[in-house]
């Protein structure tokens, strides 16, 4: 058995709402696949799999209490895993009776089919609903009647009937200051009793509201009070000339129709790529004191959203995309982050991150860093502007291109290499 | 060729020895100081603990008393009111019930009584606990009684080191204070630094640092709680282990730290559970440190009975290791 727990769909997440289920009892699953959708601070995201298997069990309906990250939501079995037989007690039977009523009505039909009516009879006379009895096939026997009336387990049956959980002072302060749903949590102890360790990891959260701006607003709270409390930042800022980039894409861009036309922000995003090719120690993950670099870049690149709050999905290994591709890629992550359908990977794995006011028509952006991450990229204004050339005031189309980068990670000069990479590339367009 | 290392300088003796030194420094060093009990003189004390101090002080020092707890308790603390520093010993804790008038009603009250005009500075030395056969009357565990009084200060001395220099600090202390020392404490041994002196008398000690549970105990349990907590490390069990030390005034900034630290907490004490030490601790927890808790509190005390005479009943009626051990898995449930 697998149990399949609610994901972390960014550092800063500790809780989501399960809005739907995407997959149902005995459907194959594979790794990769999208198999529910769980509301968070940052909007709807789809969480997706990461085994293969068959669907077992779901733990829980769709609804809006909120669940912890880690909590178990669905079992699943391997593949070649049997199918549990009925050696299962009555106490879960009780189990599956209160977790998913559904599911076991259809089997009922079957069941009640294959009892003769004395088996019946002496299900009735013991309290016994075959319905309820959990089974391969076959008819049902006077065994399987007289264990299942057989008393529950006591302590078992208390821990799932009773709706207040046994609870320690400590661990029912920390669940109260944290928000955090005593409910949905799984005693670890053999007598039922919630303890402090049974609580997801402690994130230093306040208590949410249901209002999904609010949290989105506190999301953010939380994770730039933590970049600014322990990233130390240094900023940089480099006026980038893209004349020869701006006249290429129009180039290119003639051929093509309008769907597939390439904007400059993909083509910056392919160059930021690149140069980050070449200055890899910009991308990564500070985790427990110490640089992780990453050999694969994942963009995430900041979309502001109309509701108001922001969100910051990656594109996944952009370091591999072609410049078609990145505008691909670009195009669907906009539209998904403004629809509330971003997957799971795409929120939590961000490697570095781009953001670009320039469409606000702001010249120059001095990004704060979003923890774990080390590095942002901040783009302005793509505009006319005076520029010298030979000694000559001219007008050329430029970009105030900005770094903003973890001082425990790079240093200034490693920075500066990384803007004039990233200016010599744009000057050679075709090569992107 | 043997090369002797040059050592840390330390001395190892008796909890008996250390106590006998503890009263010859006070009585050679300060005039106002004798000793009086029952048998402390010739007979060199009944737990051997003043032997040698007669022939060395003289009965003028060491003076042997009839065979009343409330006659020569009650003359100790005339002593005191009249400047001296009188050690009063009391051969166990269950012979101190004939003097508790004069404690509790003497004793402990008279520097209120008197608006301030009189403290009495005795100190009283009793006996306590079981273990060694002596039956019920001489084997119970009372100091909670006694802890129970404003008034009074009352100390356990678990190790050497407390055993030898408490008494020095309570002798300094202008109020009575009242020591109790555990009959199977008197043949253990242990070093002493050899450049220790007084130590405070009213404040707990970490024993022994942990991270899983707490376990705070005193005097003749202390050893027994080391133990357990040794064969709960060797199965991965890191545990805390605090000698309350003073009874009255209970430490309770260190009971509520070593709980806010480990979060679970076994309370092992000789006395009975009812109305005993180990509720009173149990109780502080309860109003300061309850959020703090993270399992249920177990408490390891002796049972509810007189403490029996046969070995192994008496045995059986006192907490041991293993109950200890016991304790400590269910708290953890592990």
């Amino acid at each position: 058995m697998i149990e399949f727990k609610l994901p972390s769909l960014g550092a800063d997440m500790d809780e989501g709402m399960l809005v739907a289920w995407l997959i149902a009892p005995g459907d194959t699953v594979e790794r990769g696949q999208v198999v529910a959708e769980v509301e968070t601070d940052k909007g709807i995201i789809e969480v997706e799999c990461w085994e293969d298997g068959y669907v077992d069990r779901l733990l829980f309906e769709p609804s809006s209490t909120k669940l912890s990250v880690g909590t178990p939501i669905a079992v699943l079995r391997s593949p070649g895993e049997a199918a549990p037989d009925e050696r299962v007690g009555a106490a879960d039977v009780v189990d599956r009776a209160v977790a998913e009523p559904d599911i076991a009505e259809d089997e009922d039909a079957v069941a009640v089919a294959s009892a003769s009516p004395p088996i019946r009879h002496l299900a009735h006379e013991l309290g016994v609903d075959i319905g309820r009895l959990e089974r391969t096939g076959g008819e049902v026997t006077r065994d399987e009647v007289r264990r299942a009336a057989e008393p529950v387990d006591v302590t078992v049956a208390a821990a799932v009937v009773d709706e207040r959980p046994r609870v320690t002072p400590r661990a029912r302060r920390n669940a109260l200051d944290r928000g955090i749903d005593l409910g949905a949590i799984r005693p670890s102890r053999s007598d039922g009793l919630i303890v402090a360790r049974d609580l997801p990891p402690d994130e230093d959260t306040p208590r949410e509201t249901h209002d999904p701006r609010q949290a989105m607003r506190r999301a953010i709270a939380r994770s730039m009070e933590r970049s600014k409390r322990e990233i130390p930042h240094y900023y940089l800022g480099d006026q980038i000339d893209l004349e020869v980039a701006m006249r290429w894409l129009d180039e290119v861009n003639d051929d093509r129709s309008l769907t597939t036309r390439i904007l400059p922000a993909a083509l910056l995003l392919r160059a930021v790529t690149a140069a980050l090719g070449e200055i890899p120690d910009l991308n990564g993950h500070w985790v427990d004191g110490a640089f992780i670099q990453s050999d694969k870049i994942h963009l995430g690149v900041a979309v502001s959203l109309r509701t108001g709050g922001l969100v910051a999905p990656a594109i996944l290994d952009a370091g591999r995309l072609s410049l078609d591709e990145i505008m691909v890629s670009l195009t669907d992550l906009v539209a998904r982050a403004r629809s509330g359908r971003l997957r799971s990977s795409e929120m939590s794995d961000a490697t570095v991150t781009v953001t670009s006011l320039g469409d606000r028509g702001v010249d120059t952006v001095f990004p704060i860093i979003v923890p774990p991450q080390v590095a942002m990229v901040g783009l302005g204004k793509i505009a006319q502007r005076p520029v010298v050339v030979d000694g000559d005031v001219v007008a050329h189309t430029v970009v105030e291109a900005s770094l903003t980068a973890d001082h425990r990670v790079t240093d200034g000069h490693r920075g500066g290499l990384f803007l004039l990479a990233l200016d010599r590339l744009l000057q050679e367009p075709e090569s992107l | 060729m043997t090369v002797t290392e040059p050592r840390h300088a330390t001395v190892t003796m008796t909890y008996r020895e250390a106590v006998r030194e503890g009263i010859r420094d006070a009585i050679a060093s300060d005039d106002r100081v004798f000793l009086m009990g029952e048998d402390v003189g010739r007979y060199g004390g009944c737990y051997a603990v003043s032997k040698g101090l007669f022939d060395e002080f003289g009965d003028e020092r060491i003076r042997d008393t009839p065979l009343s707890e409330s006659g020569f308790v009650g003359a100790g603390i005339g002593a005191a009111l009249g400047g001296m520093r009188p050690i009063v010993e009391v051969m166990t804790v269950n012979f101190a019930l004939l003097a508790l008038d004069q404690i509790v009603n003497t004793a402990a009250l008279y520097l209120h009584m008197s608006g301030g005009q009189f403290n009495v500075p005795i100190v009283i030395r009793m006996v306590t606990g079981a273990g060694r056969q002596l039956g019920a009357q001489h084997s119970h565990s009372l100091e909670g009684w006694f802890a129970h009084v404003p008034g009074l200060k009352v100390v356990a001395p678990a190790t050497i080191e407390d055993a030898r220099w408490m008494l020095a600090s309570a002798l300094v202390d202008p109020d009575p204070v009242i020591i109790f020392e555990h009959a199977a404490l008197y043949g253990s041994s242990g070093e002493v630094s050899a450049d220790s002196g007084p130590v405070d008398i009213n404040s707990a000690r970490i024993r022994r640092r942990g991270d899983d549970v707490s376990i705070i105990t005193h005097g003749g349990s202390l050893a027994k709680a080391l133990t357990a907590a040794d064969e709960l490390d060797a199965l991965g069990i890191s545990t805390e282990v605090l000698d309350l030390r003073s009874l009255r005034p209970l430490d309770t900034a260190a009971i509520l730290d070593t709980v806010a630290h480990t979060h679970r907490l076994v309370i092992v004490d000789e006395g009975w559970k009812s109305v005993g030490l180990s509720a009173e601790i149990l109780a502080r927890v309860s109003e300061d440190a309850l959020w703090e808790l993270d399992a249920p509190v177990m408490r390891v005390c002796a049972v509810e009975v007189p403490i029996p005479y046969a070995m192994h009943m008496e045995q059986a009626a006192l907490p041991q290791v293993a109950d200890i051990v016991a304790a400590v898995h269910k708290v953890l449930d592990r």
